[in-house]
């Protein structure tokens, strides 16, 4: 027998018969036929789930079952499962849970169009315990390896190639509660590509013993063996982490910076020694900035260096000279008024092996600002990280920038900074197209290799052309929830951005921009659109005869 | 003026200033709620409108 596309790897305990039934009939009535069905009985005691099992192996050749003599958990029965598995790819299937009937087809065609992903993963919602209400549609961002690091956003359904999960040891008995996101990041980690099908194409039904029904409750040692998990997978990969759970969020996880040593930032700052009402007192924006970076930050090998106009008073250059005293160095600006140009400037008269982009409105709030970002930016595969920016209010100014129509905007600007998102997405460290570039690490050699930020684009989107190139070279945008800053840019101001600088950004980036990954079809502002509730309902249409 | 005035001066403006720091930041936690609520209303409402329309054509 050739081997099939797809082993849907099923490990089954105790399940109810009815619920048992619905699962083996969703995998049945798959519109797409090549499958196989891998289904283990942990040493189940009640006498129906035996029978069942037998009469739907009897039913269907693609259906195979083995037996355990002793009932071993999830892990040891699903990686019996797996041995039983011959198909490229495996899909992992809970026993009490149910496929779409187009799941299979949509993720074959998602896989035939990428032919080096390795990885599939499907948007999914919970069913009630008799399978007929459905709720909580999760529609989720395209792939975003920083945020499978803070949430099991992938989770079901999770399509593999089944030579990486046998190259990686399949499921590990060390985080039993959370194996199957212990094998995703390790798939991923390997994965030449990974593909995102945006439909809701899986059921997790909500138990009372399941974490789709009770959260933390139904298993509190599995949020532990998450964490676990990712701290692993940080070692692995050489992200030099402590991971943390949410004790408020369960589900949610946050990256500490566990640095092994500290490369030498330099903090980038265009100036004209603005003055500006700040908490009710007049002060010079730029004065106050360094005075905060001095004053709050923790991490100790940095330099700053002031890009500033030639119209800054003499005398905030001394003032900035007696707060920040060695670690300033100030790099005179003659020409026009030109963001991209001083930054530029600044870089090239800079000496740190990071680069970090701030605006001389920002003051420090978290002291580890600078080690959480250099957490990032240090990495490899990572071109820049972002902060999240809040108003002397409190509100959100940025957390982000989503693209719609081509252009970007910034969700969630004047929200609370409690405000939780859709899926908790605002407290989750995430890949973005673009981040602003009022507070934006970046490596030295990074900025360097896409030739710095563009003097085309003095005032508007030189930041979010920088990311997209950035972006375009291979490297990945971080958003940082956990760096908080204040940024005292007005709250009523104006974003006026002149159509010539739109048609820049299309003209150079539509391809890139025409659809935000962490956009979704589904989603408006944050919320489920009808079409995802009814998913679960939707079904191709059919040439009729 | 006396040093001791001009103290007392000092504290009422410092204290003056964080009634209005206070105040501000009550104001932002309402207008960050009022933003999400109106989008959300924005939204329920334009889902209920869908729903009529869709009803009505039906």
């Amino acid at each position: 027998m050739s081997s099939p596309r797809f082993s849907i790897v099923t490990p089954v305990y105790e399940t109810p018969a009815p619920v048992l039934r619905a699962m083996l009939r969703s995998v049945r009535r798959q519109t797409f036929a090549d499958w196989e069905l891998c289904l283990v009985d942990d040493a189940s005691t009640a006498p129906h789930v035996a029978a069942l099992l037998e009469r739907a192996e009897r039913r269907d050749p693609r259906i195979r079952v083995q037996r355990r003599e002793t009932n071993g958990g999830i892990v040891a029965a699903s990686n019996d499962a797996l041995a039983m598995a011959r198909g490229e790819f495996v899909a992992l299937l809970d026993h009490d849970d149910k496929l779409h009937p187009e799941a299979l087809e949509l993720v074959a065609a998602a896989l035939e169009a990428e032919p080096e992903a390795d990885y599939a993963y499907t948007d999914e919602d919970k069913i009630d315990a008799r399978g007929l209400v459905h709720s909580g549609p999760f529609c989720k961002p395209d792939w975003s390896p920083e945020r499978l690091r803070t949430q099991m956003y992938t989770c079901h359904l999770s399509v593999l190639r089944r030579s990486l999960v046998e190259e990686v040891g399949g499921f590990d008995a060390e985080f039993e509660g959370s194996q199957d996101w212990d094998l995703v990041l390790k798939v991923t980690e390997r994965a030449r590509k990974v593909v995102h099908v945006p439909r809701v194409l899986y059921h997790w039904r909500a138990l009372e013993t399941s974490t789709a029904g009770r959260g933390v409750e139904a298993k509190p040692w599995a949020f532990e063996a998450g964490r676990r998990a990712i701290q692993a997978h940080c070692e692995r990969i050489g992200l030099q982490a402590e991971v943390e759970r949410d004790e408020g969020r369960p589900g949610v996880y946050h990256l500490r910076p566990a640095l092994t040593r500290e490369p030498k930032i330099s903090i980038l700052i265009p100036t004209n020694g603005q003055r500006r009402e700040v908490r009710y007192r007049q002060v010079t924006l730029v004065e106050n900035c360094v005075r905060s970076i001095v004053e709050s930050s923790s991490y100790g090998n940095y330099e700053i260096v002031c890009v500033a106009d030639a119209s800054t008073e003499p005398g905030v250059l001394a003032n900035l000279e007696a707060i920040a005293g060695d670690r300033l160095r100030t790099v005179p600006y003659e020409d026009a008024f030109n963001f991209a140009a001083k930054i530029n400037l600044g870089a090239a008269n800079a000496e740190g092996e990071l680069l970090l982009l701030l605006n001389d409105d920002i003051e420090v709030i978290t002291p580890d600002w600078l080690e959480r970002m250099a957490m990032y930016a240090q990495h490899p595969e990572i071109g820049a990280v972002g902060a999240q920016l809040i108003w002397e209010d409190g509100r959100v100014q940025h957390a982000g920038v989503q693209f719609e129509g081509g252009l970007p905007g910034h969700p969630m600007r004047g929200f609370t900074r409690g405000f939780k998102g859709y899926a908790n997405n605002t407290h989750l460290a995430q890949n973005l197209l673009a981040v602003t570039g009022a507070c934006l690490m970046t490596s030295a050699a990074a900025f360097q290799r896409v030739g710095g930020l563009p003097t085309e684009l003095p005032v508007n989107y030189n930041d979010v052309d920088y990311c997209l190139k950035l972006g375009a070279a291979g490297l990945r945008v971080v958003y940082d929830p956990d760096t908080l800053l204040y940024h005292f840019e007005s709250s009523s101001r104006s974003s006026e951005v002149a159509d010539w600088e739109k048609e820049y950004l299309l003209r150079n980036w539509r391809q890139e921009t025409a659809r935000d990954p962490v956009s979704h079809p589904y989603l408006a502002q944050q919320m489920p659109r009808l079409r995802a509730h009814l998913g679960w309902a939707v079904r191709k249409p059919r040439l009729r005869r | 003026m006396a040093e001791g005035e001009l103290a007392r001066e000092k504290q009422e403006v410092e204290r003056l200033r964080g009634l209005l720091i206070a105040r501000d930041r009550e104001l932002g936690e309402a207008l960050g709620r009022l933003a999400e609520l109106e989008a959300r209303s924005g939204r329920l409402t334009g889902l209920a409108k869908k729903l009529l329309g869709g009803l009505r054509r039906s």
